[in-house]
């Protein structure tokens, strides 16, 4: 029976305390007992009715008090009310057993105990209150008869049951000791395991710091091996271009046709082999983390222009029309011009390479969606077309849509791979959809202004990883640009500089004159300054002079803006750069170039 | 007759380019580094300066800011030309103080108008075509 109630309760539900299963163990065999002290001392009288009330109870209660504290909300302050009520009870029994010496002492010893190693010093005072409760209680209904005497079978059970039931406190006392040992160890071996595991971890990071070490180091020797051959095959290269362009122009002064027609191919194909050369350029590059982006704001319908007149006659050779379709409301783009130059023609050449006889189209559409303003470039022919396997090998750098495709249109299979590369750095992607006999249309997408794309293409130059797209992309980027601190007594000067410079994603701060520049840079801390040389009061070299001899502002980069060539003065007294009056804007970007923080700069 | 300095140490580029500026009616004069094409460009005051931008001795980028730092030689426009066409050396280029940019292997009729644009206006463009 206590097994099994135990039992039940260390499954139930909610934590039981420990108390609680223990005393249960104690009070079990407790109250056995005294109910036999009560048989052994009343022997064969008559009882009372109310000892027999008394009997019942000693019978139920262990079990009563076990459920009654196991369902308790708080199991052990349910069981220290348990244990009061058993104090009461020694108390009754005293009163009953006319406080023979041997079994009160028995009792009391052995339920002062219990509440002693169970709820401490307070609470057994507490208990000796309740056996003080109990012997009043029933003194008044039995009235007072002490007897100290008991006989010797009694003397005997008390012996006994004081004996076991304090053992019993003790063994478990002892058991808790070395439970408690046992989790001590434990946790110092278990301490020592994750400590070897950490070990183990950190040796397996360095192992892996170390490999990817060697493995940038390679691909920066590959990067370099590219560039460097590139270049290599690049001059001699020229060579064959440029005379055999010098002979071809010869050959049709002279009227020579037939000479001129062949030098042409030689010319042609010189290029050809040029851009595949710049390709594998452009590819290693973009491979290595160095391909960067060069930002500028322009025209869409210019460029297509531009791309489309060379396409033109690429379309004509294979008896292709092309048509251009450019919404009006296109706009501006703010891309790195080049990449998109290159890209669309690619598209467009490919397009015109595989379709014969056929129609090539250019759609540019400017379209709006939750991530933001894109530029969409759309090319559709009616040519060759692909299957959705050839499809899908489309953008991997060195293949084609198949062997027999390389045979008969040429190409490296680089140009679509670049392409890809190139929009995903700019934000934005390509994506193909075709069937096979059919055509194909291509998609390239440009996100408006790269710039607030959240500043992600800045990363893109130092991983060479594509960025991907986020829902942020469509919100404002907070002027949490670089501080530029732009010193210039002509307030149009000023006033141009914050312009060009806020576009170029600085935060400008002016001031009119170098002392108030002074105070301006001590307060702002830029992390640049354009400093004008003649200015009233104190010069620009005097301020670059102040500048360079505070300790906290030293550091500050100075770029020095004069109509006067004071180059080697301005270098000299700790300029960053000096650039002469008036100052374009390319030129004051590419100066403001390394200065460009992680939200605004790419490349 | 305009006169047309080009910095060039490959022989056949320099060959090539000055024999086809020859016969568009320009007059040519050779330098073989950025040394002597500085030196040139100050004891033969050109019109015009085609400067190839890896040279030995002194590359074309230092020798344009020299020419551009030096009251004698300020206004003689630079054309800059560089191997490959990256953005990048563009922007580079113009802020050496080029006033404008092409890429090898030359384009000639490309190169031509851009050298008629440069000889024809009185002082360097403000903002090249690119």
């Amino acid at each position: 029976m206590a097994g099994t109630l135990a039992a039940d309760g260390l499954k139930a539900m909610h934590p039981v305390h420990p108390i609680v299963v223990l005393d249960y163990r104690v009070r079990l065999p407790g109250m056995l007992f005294i109910a036999v002290f009560a048989v052994a001392h009343f022997g064969g009288r008559r009882q009372s009715p109310l000892l027999v009330a008394a009997m019942v109870l000693t019978a139920l209660w262990p079990h009563a008090a076990y459920l009654l504290a196991k369902n308790a909300k708080d199991t052990k302050q349910a069981e220290l009310r348990n244990l009061l009520f058993d104090s009461f009870i020694v108390g009754c029994w005293m009163v009953a057993m006319s406080f023979s010496l041997w079994p009160a002492v028995a009792m009391a010893a052995t339920i002062m105990n219990g509440n002693l190693s169970v709820g401490g010093l307070r609470f057994a005072g507490k208990g000796v209150l309740a056996i003080l409760a109990g012997v009043l209680v029933t003194g008044a209904f039995l009235g007072f008869h002490p007897v100290f005497a008991s006989n010797v079978a009694t003397t005997a059970l008390c012996i006994a049951a004081t004996l076991i039931l304090t053992s019993m406190f003790g063994i478990h006392s002892h058991l808790q000791t070395a439970r408690v040992y046992k989790a001590k160890n434990d946790l110092a071996i278990q301490n020592q395991q994750i400590q070897e595991q950490n070990r183990l971890i950190e040796q397996a990071r360095q192992t892996a710091l170390e490999a990817r070490d060697a493995a940038e180091s390679a691909n920066r020797a590959k990067s370099a091996f590219l560039a460097n051959m590139s270049h290599e095959l690049r001059t001699p290269l020229n060579a064959i271009i440029g005379y055999s362009e010098m002979l071809e122009e010869d050959a049709r002064d002279s009227g020579n046709a037939a000479f001129a027609a062949d030098l042409q191919k030689i010319r042609s194909a010189g290029k050809h082999l040029l851009g595949l050369i710049n390709d594998v350029l452009d590819l290693s590059k973009v491979e290595a983390g160095k391909m960067k982006l060069y930002l500028e704001t322009f025209e869409v319908a210019g460029v297509v222009e531009e791309v489309v007149a060379t396409a033109q006659p690429l379309a004509e050779k294979n008896g292709n029309t092309l048509e251009v379709r450019c919404a009006p409301d296109v706009g501006q783009l703010r891309e790195d011009i080049t990449k998109v130059r290159q890209v669309l023609l690619n598209l467009l050449s490919n397009a015109c390479k595989f379709t014969e006889k056929g129609k090539v189209s250019l759609d540019v559409t400017r379209e709006n969606d939750v991530t933001g303003t894109w530029v969409v470039f759309r090319v559709r022919d009616t040519g060759i077309g692909m299957t959705p396997q050839q499809t899908g090998k489309l953008f991997q750098a060195f293949t084609q849509a198949d062997g027999s495709t390389q045979r008969k249109y040429g190409g490296t299979g680089l140009g679509l791979a670049l392409s890809r590369k190139f929009c995903v750095m700019m934000g934005g992607d390509i994506n193909a959809t075709s069937e096979p006999g059919k055509g194909s249309i291509f998609t390239m997408r440009l996100p408006s202004d790269v710039e607030n794309f959240d500043g992600e293409a800045t990363s893109i130059h130092r991983t060479g990883k594509a960025p991907m797209p986020r829902l942020s992309a469509s919100v404002p980027r907070p002027s949490a640009g670089p501080t530029m601190l732009v010193i210039d007594d002509d307030p149009a000067a000023c006033e141009l500089m914050r312009r060009v410079c806020t576009r170029e994603g600085f935060d400008v701060v002016t001031a009119s004159g170098g002392e108030e520049g002074l105070r301006l840079a001590r307060e702002k801390r830029p992390s640049i300054i354009t400093l004008d040389v003649v200015m009233p009061g104190i010069d620009g070299w005097t301020v670059l002079t102040k500048l360079k001899a505070d300790a906290e502002l030293s550091a500050i980069p100075v770029i020095m803006i004069s109509i006067s060539d004071e180059k080697s003065r301005g270098l000299a007294l700790g300029a960053a750069n000096y650039l002469v009056k008036p100052v374009d804007r390319d030129r004051l970007a590419g100066a403001l170039e390394p200065y460009r923080g992680e939200g605004a700069a790419v490349g | 007759m305009a006169r047309i300095l080009l910095v060039e140490d490959n022989e056949m580029n320099r060959d090539m380019l000055s024999r086809r500026l020859l016969k568009n009616g320009y007059q040519v004069l050779l330098a073989v580094d950025g040394g002597e094409g500085l030196a040139k460009a100050r004891s033969e005051s050109p019109d015009l300066i085609l400067m190839d931008m890896s040279l030995p001795v002194l590359d074309g980028w230092e020798a344009t800011r020299q020419l551009k730092a030096e009251a004698g030689t300020r206004e003689i426009p630079v054309i800059a030309l560089t191997a490959h066409a990256m953005t990048g050396d563009r922007q580079k280029a113009l802020l050496a103080g080029c006033d404008d940019f092409d890429t090898k292997p030359v384009e000639l009729p490309r190169l031509l108008t851009k050298i008629e644009a440069l000889l024809q206006k009185p002082r360097p463009p403000e903002r090249p075509a690119p």
